[in-house]
């Protein structure tokens, strides 16, 4: 009995290691956006971290993410995975002629005042028209940020800057 | 700062803000603010561009920005303490004699919010836009909570047309 009370105890330490091992090596845990699909989303970040705390000599990180999640005929959301996205651009393949829901979240960590953590999302349906490129800017410094679509033209270059639009834009059908 | 000091400031910060209701119109704030509540502030500045362009602009950024979600963790040592999510609500009524843009906020997990808050949650931040004559516009914001400077910042920047970018709810 009391052996095998010894080796939950051993356990539990060894499931709070790898934990915390993971948080200090940057894992989030969130699955990773995988796709076939052709490439047609073009993401380039620009990151500066809002707090002091929130970097790394002080035991702090600062991580962009972007969520993908497919949006039915219903406007029924399946999520899909997520992409960090950092210093060097990202490209992937989201579903053209659907809506795809595209949630940006920033979040922010410091161990130097045991963890406190805080995140904010900016979020947008995006329907990715055929034959098609999506250039997406993301940008943070100053505790603000901006979030750029534009859709891109392949054969002419011609670039618009496509509009942010809220969930409630999806009318199932 | 210790979890017990922590709990202290944050129940007094709750006490003297359950001094006076917290706002569950537009002009409840108003009034919070005319009273000169606790929390509440106000900013009035004017920009030297027409009506129609700022209101326009201000619109396009409250609902592009705002509508969002921000959350906020505390821990000790291995454990955590709370998490509390924040869902923020904008709303916009434009005329040709002004532009009222409203912010509601409510919490949907971490922690309770008392004093029955309307559906989107209380108001927290209300700015109106007149035109003060043909070629500039008078910005009036005021606010009945703690915090979100960044908002106030972003306001003035978009009115001005100095920085589009959003404010991080959660700084």
């Amino acid at each position: 009995m009391k052996q095998r009370r010894r080796c939950v105890q051993i356990i539990i330490k060894l499931v709070w290691f790898l934990t915390f091992a993971g948080v200090l090596a940057g894992c989030s845990g969130l699955p990773r956006y995988e796709s076939d699909l052709p490439a047609n989303l073009n993401v380039k970040a620009r990151l500066s971290s809002p707090l002091f705390l929130h970097t790394a000599p002080l035991a702090g990180t600062f991580d962009a993410d972007m969520h993908v999640t497919s949006v039915d005929r219903r406007c029924q959301k399946n999520y899909r995975g997520s992409v960090k996205l950092g210093s060097a651009a990202v490209r992937v393949g989201i579903p053209a002629d659907q809506p795809s829901y595209l949630v940006f979240e920033f979040s922010g960590r410091s161990f130097l005042t045991r963890g406190t953590a805080s995140s904010s999302t900016y979020a947008t349906l995006l329907t990715p028209r055929s034959g098609y490129q999506y250039d997406v800017d993301v940008a943070y410094a100053d505790e603000m940020y901006s979030i750029t679509v534009y859709q891109r033209n392949p054969r002419s270059g011609l670039r618009r800057e496509v509009e942010r639009q809220p969930f409630s834009a999806c009318k199932p059908n | 700062m210790g979890l017990t000091r922590l709990s202290f400031l944050f129940s007094v910060a709750v006490l003297l803000f359950g001094c006076v209701s917290q706002p569950k119109t537009a002009d409840a704030l108003r009034d919070n603010v005319k009273r000169n509540a606790t929390f509440s502030s106000r900013e009035v500045f004017e920009v030297k561009k027409p009506y129609r362009q700022v209101s326009d602009t201000l619109r396009k950024k409250w609902l592009e920005c705002l509508d969002s979600t921000a959350t906020g963790s505390l821990r000790r040592g291995m454990g955590l303490v709370a998490v509390q999510t924040n869902v923020y609500k904008p709303n916009v009524a434009v005329t040709a004699q002004r532009t009222e843009l409203t912010l509601q906020h409510k919490v949907t997990s971490g922690s309770t919010q008392l004093g029955s808050p309307p559906a989107d949650g209380f108001f927290i931040i209300v700015a109106d836009v007149y035109p003060a004559n043909t070629n500039t516009s008078r910005v009036d914001v005021q606010k009945h909570t703690l915090g979100y400077a960044g908002v106030m910042k972003a306001i003035r920047h978009w009115a001005e047309g100095t920085n589009m970018g959003c404010p991080d709810l959660a700084q």
